[in-house]
């Protein structure tokens, strides 16, 4: 369900944080940005270690570009999307980057933790193809909504 | 010299006859007089505490019996005060130290004999060993921690694979979709058939997995948050705007009495009418469907009924209804997983309530459920 306008304009999303384990989701999120014309540089961690150590130097390092939105897989191995949630929003540099947190998840639970936890948006992935595509108008509304906030 | 009141031939008759008797049933008997002194002790007591009654007779009777309690007929108080009595002093648990020094615990109680002019004249323990009882207990105790844990790692079992299951789940039938996709028009027959079943495969487990995790969620013991009152007019308002496309396809009518407000969660009332009508809908006969939902207070509960003019469910398949997975029609359509009445049953057990169903094939069925408890009236009347 999205609100953004159907257009063939490409948007660029600059730098796209991508933490998830699961190729075959990282291909549909692929095509979910090509579907809306998403244009991104993408960053992708398999694992939470790997997105705390990303997110850490990001930190630390100020010449290090920042993502402009990061699509969060809650279920990662070794340190849970939650936790990393937690930490982006604790920090400075990572404070306001969008996150939409996405899950196989069926239970309410998990989307009202995630949306307390600081998440922009939450995305319960389906199990249809073109429904799960429908991640890529959930971006580009985030990402919009975010350069509105901006002007 | 010592005093005493007990009346030759009257109570002495009286224990002269019934020594026998005490001296042979199983529970513990020590007689006393009102100073306190072992008159009497059966074979049970003797065997408990450890005294021959030979030896007994005339020693205080907190030196044989000697037990450890909260509150101690055989210690300061040898005879029980008029309110004890009256209030026939109930049983009390203590432990009976016998004079060997083997400790049993026991269930004891003491009561007041009395002369023919209503004067006390002694009184008599009465004790069994319930060692064993305990034990039983205890043990039962061990049986429910265990079936908790059990209950407990059931819980987190269908919640992790709801979570393990649903994601492989997913990857096979979106890239089953892709495949047949790529694959276009111009694939064979059977692949396209074989793919089918693939995704149809996926779909259908999904569909377990999804109920499943529904049902569990359904029956989760630790309340997220505290009950509300939910107004049951408003939650039916919801589950049929859920149900609207089922309702207009069907052209069912809805027939609503006044319901009432109840303490619950909306959620689980909205589950339970959701999943009550659109069976109503889903087992309607050629006509129309007709369903009527009602409320009506008896004592302290809510008995809601939820009516329909279907084809009904024979006499034998009343009780299965509620069970998981049940389905009393042919394999349908790969989306319904029975399990609908399950949950209905869970969410209503949770509130102690009660649900059942009155059905006779080919004349409608009318299911019945109860949220009891602390229920208020609606707010347009009492629903009666």
């Amino acid at each position: 369900v999205s609100s953004s306008i159907v257009s063939d304009e490409p948007l660029d999303l600059g730098l796209l944080l991508i933490a998830e384990d699961n190729l075959a989701d990282v291909g549909l999120i692929r095509m979910a940005l090509e579907r809306y014309h998403l244009l991104a540089t993408v960053h992708l961690v398999r694992d939470g270690e790997a997105a705390v150590r990303f997110v850490d130097q990001v930190e630390r390092d100020h010449t290090a570009a920042c993502p402009t939105l990061a699509v969060l897989d809650l279920n990662l191995p070794r340190i849970s999307g939650d936790q990393i949630l937690l930490r982006l929003r604790s920090s400075t540099r990572w404070s306001d980057v969008p996150v939409i947190v996405m899950s196989s998840s069926l239970s309410a639970k998990d989307r009202t933790q995630a949306m307390n936890s600081g998440a922009t948006s939450y995305f319960s992935k389906p199990s249809d193809l073109e429904h799960f595509l429908e991640l890529g108008a959930l971006i580009k509304d985030v990402a919009m909504a975010k350069d509105l906030g901006r002007q | 010299m010592r005093a005493t009141n007990i009346e030759p031939g009257t109570l002495m008759g009286a224990e002269r006859w019934m020594r026998p008797v005490l001296a042979e049933i199983s529970d513990g008997v020590v007689g006393m007089n009102t100073d306190g002194e072992v008159t009497f002790m059966n074979h049970a007591a003797q065997e408990l505490t450890g005294w021959r009654e030979a030896e007994a007779m005339g020693q205080p009777v907190r030196v044989v019996f000697r037990d450890e309690a909260v509150r101690d007929p055989a210690g300061n108080s040898n005879v029980l005060s008029e309110e004890e009595e009256a209030a026939g002093a109930g049983e009390e648990q203590a432990l009976l130290i016998s004079r060997q020094g083997s400790e049993s615990l026991i269930a004891k109680r003491c009561v007041n004999l009395r002369d023919p002019q209503g004067g006390v004249a002694g009184s008599v323990l009465i004790f069994r060993d319930i060692t064993g009882q305990l034990r039983a207990a205890r043990n039962q105790e061990r049986i429910l921690a265990e079936l908790r844990r059990a209950n407990e790692s059931l819980k987190q079992f269908s919640y992790s694979s709801s979570h393990d299951l649903q994601e492989p789940l997913r990857t096979v039938a979106i890239y089953s979709q892709l495949l047949s996709r790529r694959l276009g028009p111009g694939a064979d027959e059977k692949t396209t058939e074989y793919l089918s079943y693939v995704v149809h495969g996926a779909r259908r487990m999904e569909a377990f997995v999804k109920a499943l995790t529904a049902y569990t969620e359904a029956g989760a013991a630790e309340v997220v948050s505290p009950l509300e009152q939910v107004d049951c007019k408003s939650a039916l308002d919801a589950a049929l705007a859920s149900l609207r496309p089922a309702i207009e396809d069907s052209g069912a009518q809805i027939v609503t009495g006044e319901l009432p407000i109840v303490q619950a969660h909306s959620v689980h009332i909205l589950q339970l009418f959701q999943n009550l009508i659109s069976n109503a809908i889903r087992y309607g006969g050629e006509k129309p469907p007709w369903i009527e939902i009602s409320a009506n207070r008896h004592h302290r509960e809510w008995e809601f009924s939820v009516s329909d003019n279907g084809i009904g469910i024979p006499a034998r398949y009343h009780s299965q209804v509620f069970g998981i997975f049940t389905r009393l029609d042919a394999r349908g359509s790969p989306v319904r997983t029975g399990i609908g009445l399950a949950i209905c049953k869970r969410i209503v057990e949770r509130y102690r309530g009660r649900i059942w169903v009155e059905s006779k094939e080919d004349r409608g069925s009318v299911f019945y459920f109860t949220i009891p408890g602390e229920t208020k009236p609606g707010q347009t009347g009492d629903g009666t």
